[in-house]
């Protein structure tokens, strides 16, 4: 499987050669054995970085930028957002996408479930 | 973009001791491990060899020449640097996309070492963040809103203002006969009410006289303040016309690359909003700022003078109310950047309606429209 491109469409995953040839395409990977599973999602995780913010330390605003330092499922990190519409956005229901001015998505998952520390400081962007 | 950082002390240390002898040609961070997981990573690059170092521990030495097809791989929101070993392919280090443009240079060096030939790829671009305190570059400048040199900045602000210092001078001067007078107004009404009204002396000139010094007063500090108003919009506008008039100029002498790299909306902001926001800056916050320094200096000075005690229970609750006033400063900015994206938002959907309104009429979307653009702002 590392020798292969992996595209994820909605339910549907699309399997490709180094020239980006489409070999066939998985219908639903649920219908393979647990390990063949796994390895779909070692492949999947390694190619689609998206860390999900668990804890927020501090939002410091400064200079139409804010500065973030947080704890996300891969460790902690520090980054910095555009103070604009499009780099904290309202997904769905309480989903919230943070986009840096790198162009790094960062997820968090669902605004209510942070502690409240973390909630105050983002209250006011939502 | 920055090709050769200076490392740390430590991977330094582990640099001088794996690459003996060799001269370091590149050396550029990565900050992601194999696995995903944040790291502060070193990758640092010889005519021969490069080294990966990890969280200040060394990974791998890896000669170059071995490896073929040296490549970083773009994946969704990271990259990830990879050669041919044997007809194996190997991942040494993964980057998000901070280090993403970085390290394509990276693979092409490292190819064509690996072919023998010498990178010709130099480390002039400029980044994007200070080096001095990592604060991002505001968009289209080269210069850190935090690190610049105040001097400078004030230096082009008197230049800016130099053609209006007679203008400025006398504002100043009615400032000060402004202050003056609101000041003497209560004297005169102590007098009044200690000197006559309490003591029910019935001296009716005296009485006449005190009452006309209030009404003068009153109207002089009036009209002084008109004539300071009038005075202080003629230096405000005057100046943002001579600022619209430098920025237009520079946006004439930019180049197409860096046009092209702007919003056309942003550009008209640039001349005439944020023009429009100093003018505002001079014309009232000025004014007002310089007022009230110069009312609360004399006040200060006048109630020490008259009763220290009095003048110290006065000025008690000024730390507590300065630091209220510094916490809630930060909510309202919050507030107020809300207020201004809403508003922003509005203005681009309204744009993109109006712009688009043929469209809307002709396939009839004008009820969709309209129940769309109230939810959206």
């Amino acid at each position: 499987l590392s020798d292969l491109f992996l595209i994820l469409i909605y339910n549907f995953i699309s399997i490709r050669d180094k020239e980006n040839n489409e070999i066939g395409i998985i219908e639903d990977i649920l219908t393979f054995p647990e390990n063949i599973i796994e390895l779909f999602n070692e492949e999947l995780n390694r190619r689609y970085f998206l860390p999900i913010i668990k804890n927020i330390y501090s939002v410091k605003e400064e200079y139409g930028y804010s500065y973030w330092n947080v704890l996300t499922d891969l460790g902690n990190k520090k980054f910095t957002i555009r103070r604009d519409n499009y780099s904290f956005i309202n997904v769905k229901d309480n989903r919230v996408m943070v986009i840096d001015v790198d162009g790094n998505r960062y997820e968090i998952s669902d605004y209510e479930k942070l502690d409240s520390k973390s909630y105050r400081l983002i209250e006011l962007m939502l | 973009m920055k090709l050769l950082f200076d490392l740390p002390k430590k991977e330094q240390l582990l640099s001088e001791k794996e690459l003996v002898g060799e001269k370091v040609l590149y050396s550029v961070p990565y900050d992601l491990n194999i696995k995903g997981s944040y790291v502060n990573g070193w990758v640092v690059i010889t005519k021969d060899n490069f080294i990966v170092i990890e969280n200040e521990e060394f990974m791998q030495k890896v000669k170059i020449n071995t490896g073929i097809d040296y490549k970083l791989v773009n994946s969704v929101g990271n990259g990830m640097l990879q050669a041919e070993f044997n007809g194996i392919e190997k991942v040494f280090v993964k980057v998000s996309m901070e280090h993403l443009p970085r390290y394509t240079f990276i693979a092409k060096i490292l190819e064509l070492l690996s072919k023998g030939e010498i990178p010709r790829i130099v480390s002039d671009d400029a980044e994007n963040k200070c080096p001095k305190c990592g604060r991002v570059y505001t968009d289209g400048s080269r210069s850190c809103s935090k690190c610049t040199n105040k001097k400078a900045i004030y230096k082009r602000f008197v230049a800016l203002i130099k053609p209006y210092r007679k203008q400025i001078a006398i504002s100043l001067s009615l400032f000060g006969i402004i202050t003056g007078l609101s000041i003497v107004n209560p004297v005169i009404y102590r007098k009044l009410i200690d000197g006559y009204l309490i003591t029910k002396n019935a001296n009716g000139l005296a009485i006449f006289l005190l009452i006309l010094s209030i009404a003068v007063c009153d109207i002089t500090r009036t009209l002084v303040e008109i004539f300071k108003n009038r005075l202080m919009l003629k230096v405000g506008t005057g100046i943002a016309r001579n600022l619209r008039k430098t920025v237009f100029e520079k946006l004439q002498s930019l180049s197409i690359a860096y046009l092209d790299t702007r919003q056309i909306g942003d550009l008209m902001n640039r001349i005439t909003g944020d023009t429009n926001a100093i003018q505002q800056f001079i014309s009232n916050q000025i004014s007002m700022g310089i007022n009230q320094m110069i009312s609360l200096v004399v006040i200060a000075v006048i109630l020490f003078v008259m009763n220290w005690k009095m003048a110290l229970l006065i000025l008690l609750p000024v730390p507590l109310i300065s630091y209220l006033w510094k916490w809630m400063r930060r909510r309202f900015n919050k507030m107020y950047h809300n207020q201004w994206k809403i508003g922003d938002k509005a203005n681009s959907i309204l744009h993109d309606i109006l712009s688009g309104i043929r469209v809307v009429k002709l396939l009839e979307w004008r009820k969709k429209r309209l129940s769309v653009f109230p939810r959206q702002v």
